[in-house]
Parts: C-alpha cells; structure tokens; sequence
C-alpha cells in the first residue's frame, strides 16, 4: 500500500514531561485507522503534532508521494495540503441550517466581493448532496443545526470538513456522548468515508473500535504498546494491564 | 434548491412594496398640492424624515443584528451626509441671493467680490467671511453629492480598519463609535470648525433652482424620493443578506472564531459591511436635512446613535422589518409627544408633562418590550399571527 502520511520516531515532551515518546506510525492511502489509550496516553497531542499545532522536538513528519516533511509547516499550509481535523467539541453554527453551514465550509474564494455573488454549479450542489447523504443527515437537510442531536451535530461537523476534500481525516473522540444507535452510524459513516480518503480515529471506547474493524495502535503513556487487529492487540498483556488491571 | 437558500424576492418584500406604494399614493392623495388638503405640509415632512430613520434603522439593523456589531456611532455618518448636502443647497442658494440683489444695482460682480458676498452671508454669524477650503466643491452638485457618499464611507473605512484590524469587539468597540461621535460633534460645534459652528446649516428646505415650486409641493417630492430610497435600501440589503454574503456575516456573528478556521477573513467582512452601512446612512441624511430644513452639531450627539440602537432593538434585531417598524413607530411617538402635542395629565399634586416624561415613558417601554419579547416588537406580531393561523 501506498503511504500516505508517515510519523518517524517523534518525541515531544511539556516541561520535561514526555507526552509523546519516540512514536512511529504510517497510514496509507484510503486507509481507515484507530488508535486507542487511556486517557493522558498521548492521542490528542499526537495529532496536534500532525496538524502544526505543536511541534516535534525531533522526529520527522512526512506527506504524501513526495514525502513532503510537515515539520516547518503552519497550521494552515497543511491544512491546505488536504490534512481535516475535527475536534472533541462539535463546533457548527446552530442559527443555520445543515445546508447552509456546509455551503459556508465549502472550500471556495473567500474574497468578501467574490462571496457576494457567489452560486454553486451543478457539480457542486451535487457534491453536497453526496456529502449530506454519506454523513446520513440528507433526510434533515434543511433544519437548523440547533435542532438536531448531539451526535448529528459531530457528523454534520465530519461534513463540514469533508467539503475541503482532505486526504486524510483526523477525528478526535467521535463517539463521546453518542447513543448506542447512533455509535453504530457513526461506525458506518466513517467505513463509508475511508473508501475515497484516509481516516484516524482516536477513540477510547473498545466496543466502537472493534466495530471499525480496523488496524489498532494502542498508545501509552506517550508511546506506542502494541499495533495490529483489534483481536491481536487485546491479547497483549501490557494491554491487558492498561485497559483492565487497575 | 442549494443555489437558492432562500429566495431574494420574499413573500414579505413583495408585500412591504405594495404596502408602501399605496401608502405613499395616500399621502400624496391627502397632500395639499397634489390632493385634497386633508394633512399639512409639515406632517408630510415629518412623514418623509421619518422614512429616512427607517433607512438609517435597517442599515443599523445590518451592521448590528445581523453582523454583530454594535455602533452607537452610526448616527455621526447620518450627520455628515447631511453636511455634504447641506453645503451645496446653501451655497448655491446663497449664491443665487447674492446675484439676484446685484442684478438690480446693475452692476457685474467679479468672481472674488461674489466669493466675497457668499462668505460674509454664511459666515457673517460665526465672524468670518472666508469660505473654508472644505467649501472648494460647494457650488457643485455633483461634487458635494459625491462627497456625502465619499465621507461618511471614508471616515467608516479608516475607523473599522483600524478597530477591526485590532479585534477590537464587544462593548469596547460600542464605546469607541460613541468616542468617535461625540469628537466629530464636538468638534463642529467650534466656530472655525468651518461648517458654522453650532449655528449649523440653515435654510436648507430652499431647494435652489426649485424654490418656485413652493414648500407643500417640494415636501411631496421629498417623500416620494425618500420612499424610493427606503425600497432601494431594502433590495440592496435583501440581496445581500440573501447571498451567501449574508450566511457569513450572521456567522461572524454567531462564531467569528471557528469562521476564522475556516479561512475567512473576518476582518474584511466586517469593515465591508460597516462602510456599506455607513454609506446608506449618510445618503439617508442627506434626503433627511433638506426637509428638516436645519442641521447643526447637537444632532450626532451620542445620544442620537443610541436612539438608532434603542428603535431596532424595540423594533426586532436582525429583522429589517422590524428595524422599520421600531423606528417609525418610536420617531413617531416621539415627536408627538415631544411636540406638544400629546394633553398633559393632572393629577392634582403633579402634572405629567410629556415633554419631560416621554423619555421615562420610552425607557420603561423599551425594557418592558426587551424582557417580554425578545425579538421586538416584530416578533411580538408574529406570534399573534402564529396564534390566529
Ligand atoms: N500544552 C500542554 N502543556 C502541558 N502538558 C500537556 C499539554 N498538552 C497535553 N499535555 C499533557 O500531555 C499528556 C497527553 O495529553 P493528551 O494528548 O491530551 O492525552 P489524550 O488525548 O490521550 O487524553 C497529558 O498528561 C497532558 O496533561
Ligand atoms: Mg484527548
């Protein structure tokens, strides 16, 4: 498989605290990935590190075919490079209607003048619609985004990035406070989703990351404990220590 | 379905045309000149000012309902397109005067000796006869007309620039506009301010060239004039707010923040819509003094731009309907009130003056219909039409 985005050996420590210790990780193209640990382990930290939010204190970050490194990047050159992150807290504009707060995401001229008389082609209404039924929201389309549910509200968040058509989605706890049936569409959004780009769900919940049937990193305490198939990383000990011992 | 969010040519527009073309044929069929003489020339004024607060109130509405931000300024802009306008209409006719006088001595002036005559009339009062240089353009129409779009736009433009450039927000940029007005207002009340000092600009309801016309008939003019420009404010604003413009402006609002995150310059959208605003409340003044006839600096005091707050927020932020509603309603009242008009109550130990007590009167009205209503008057109606239906 193609790579896509590698992780090679960074560290990166607050105030002599290590938050993330020598963590390898690499993703490939239309590849969906978990990665789970307790909390304090390191997940959110890890993925500032690939957004431009924080800084390595060594160890490369690379993109892409040209293995493009990310470390003298800002937020928003890779951001722009196709790099969507959707934070803990869903942040999406309650007066408007679903529609309207994936027309305002959409990645086009922002030029106050240009706005103005902005409309959408064909091709890109078209491409709203798609977003709108892949995230399930299509039936609801035009309510506002007040009105709908906590867990509707991370989906439509899922949207408004997928309109900047990242390569790589990085989604940060999107089961957190979700009802079971919701847990299971989200499960199958984010499967749908990883079939035209590349996903990593961080995740604490090991019911939910079973489900995506996935490859697993499971990261400790800054570093990584064991990596593989849901099934193969719950047999390690170490593991089994961390998610059960105490 | 997508293109279209909402369409631009409402329901409800359509209704307020219609509802304003035939409530302009009414007056114009009750006027004196063009009527039956039932309503005086000077209600026909008032009613025609009035239709110039309501432009000022649905350019308040935009820049505060819907972007957000609270100017308790914009009265200053409302101020100084009266200025401009006000320049031209008293030179020229002053200009006219002054020929018409020579004309019987029969003896040609040369252009520094009428220079000379127009200065002594109109600065005669604050003791001088120069005229300023900002007078240079004030025997062209055309110029000054350019002016009173050009200063208020340009005055706005370098204000929001710098305060937005700043993040400045909240109330400390309320409280900056109303340092902004009161420094120009103070600023004009001195005598060498070159714009008469607190004397202001008279005489201004003699449209030159036209005075033949008689006041009844110009009054006429004027409120049919400021009517068109109500409906021109409401489309262009409508166009606006309808576009996607509109959805994020009433993001910046919402959330300027995560606007920001997506790459959204909140900045420039700010100061677009504050200079816009700015330019449509000037223009407004500018139809609002030639038929209150006088302007001076008391008018862009402090308090004048928070009376334009205070009327949309009576009316129904973030509805331009609303905006028209409270302002009209309020300006209204008040000048009935204010004017005498409205019987004194005694009760025996007391008198309730209104001239005096309007203002406590208007103060508990606007608390009573902030807590109650929360979208105004305007949504105090819709409920009502919610219920019937
Ligand atoms: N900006 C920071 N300054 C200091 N310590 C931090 C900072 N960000 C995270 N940490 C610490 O790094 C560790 C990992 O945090 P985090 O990545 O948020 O964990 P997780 O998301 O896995 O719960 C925690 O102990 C946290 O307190
Ligand atoms: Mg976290």
């Amino acid at each position: 498989m193609r790579t896509l985005l590698e992780v090679d050996n960074v560290s990166v420590s607050f105030d002599g605290f290590k938050a993330v210790d020598n963590l390898s990780f690499t993703i490939g193209y239309n590849e969906l990935q978990a990665i789970i640990g307790p909390n304090g382990a390191g997940k959110t930290t890890f993925m500032d590190i690939i957004t431009g939010q924080t800084k390595p204190d060594s160890g490369n970050i690379l993109w892409g075919e040209k293995s493009t490194n990310l470390n003298k990047k800002n937020e928003t050159e890779i951001a722009l490079l196709g790099i969507g992150r959707k934070f803990q807290k869903p942040t999406v504009f309650e007066n408007k209607t679903l529609i309207e707060n994936l027309i305002l995401s959409q990645k086009k001229n922002r030029n106050p003048f240009n706005v103005l008389f902005q409309r959408n082609s064909e091709h890109e209404i078209n491409s709203i619609i798609k977003i709108l039924k892949d995230i399930n929201l299509f039936n609801i389309k035009e309510k506002r985004a007040g009105e709908i549910s906590h867990g509707q509200k991370q989906w439509l968040e899922i949207g408004m990035l997928l309109t900047q058509n990242p390569k790589l989605l990085l989604v940060d706890e999107p089961a957190a406070g979700m009802t079971p049936n919701e847990r299971n569409q989200t499960v199958q959004i984010l499967k749908k989703l990883s079939k035209s780009s590349s996903i990593i769900v961080v995740e604490h919940d090991m019911e939910f990351v079973r489900n995506l049937n996935c490859r697993v990193t499971v990261l400790n305490e800054g570093s990584i404990l064991s990596s593989g198939s849901i099934d193969f990383v719950s047999q390690n000990d170490e593991v089994i220590e961390v998610y059960l011992g105490r | 379905m997508i293109n279209k969010i909402k369409d631009p040519l409402s329901q409800h527009l359509l209704i307020f045309v219609i509802t304003m073309f035939l409530f302009t044929i009414l007056v114009t069929f009750l006027s004196e000149p063009y009527g039956i003489n039932l309503i005086s020339t000077s209600f026909v004024k008032v009613l025609g000012k009035t239709l110039c607060l309501c432009i000022a109130a649905v350019a308040m509405d935009v820049v505060w309902g819907y972007c957000g931000i609270l100017s308790l300024g914009h009265f200053a802009f409302f101020g100084l397109g009266g200025y401009m306008i006000g320049m031209w209409l008293m030179y020229e006719r002053t200009e006219l005067i002054v020929l018409n006088s020579i004309n019987e001595q029969q003896l040609p002036l040369t252009p520094s000796e009428l220079k000379e005559a127009i200065g002594n009339q109109i600065f005669g009062v604050v003791g001088g006869k120069e005229i300023p240089n900002i007078w240079i353009f004030a025997d062209n129409i055309y110029m000054q007309l350019l002016l009173v779009v050009l200063v208020p736009g340009l005055l706005a433009f370098i204000f929001g620039w710098l305060a937005f450039r700043s993040r400045v927000t909240g109330v400390y940029l309320s409280i900056l506009t109303q340092a902004m007005t009161l420094a120009l207002s103070l600023y004009l009340f001195q005598n060498d301010s070159g714009l008469r000092g607190n004397n202001g600009l008279s005489g201004l309801q003699n449209i030159p060239h036209i005075e033949g016309l008689g006041q009844p008939s110009i009054s006429i003019w004027f409120f049919w004039f400021s009517s068109i420009a109500l409906l021109l404010t409401l489309f262009i604003f409508k166009f606006i707010l309808n576009s996607k413009f509109g959805s994020v402006i009433t993001a910046v609002r919402d959330n300027e923040t995560r606007l920001r995150f997506f790459g959204y310059n909140v900045e420039s959208y700010k100061l677009f819509i504050f200079v816009l605003t700015a330019i449509i409340t000037g223009l407004a003044g500018a139809i609002y003094y030639p038929q209150a006839g006088i302007i001076n600096p008391a008018e862009i005091a402090p308090i004048a731009s928070i009376y334009l707050a205070v009327w949309v927020a009576i009316g129904g932020r973030g509805n331009l309907y609303g905006a028209i509603l409270g302002a009209s309603s309020v300006s209204l009242l008040s000048s009935w009130f204010t004017g005498g008009n409205a019987p004194n109550i005694p009760l025996g130990f007391y008198t309730i003056e209104w001239v005096n007590w309007w203002t406590v009167f208007l103060g508990i009205g606007f608390v009573l219909i902030t807590i109650f209503s929360k979208n105004g008057l305007i949504g105090f109606l819709n409920n009502i039409f919610i219920k019937i239906k």
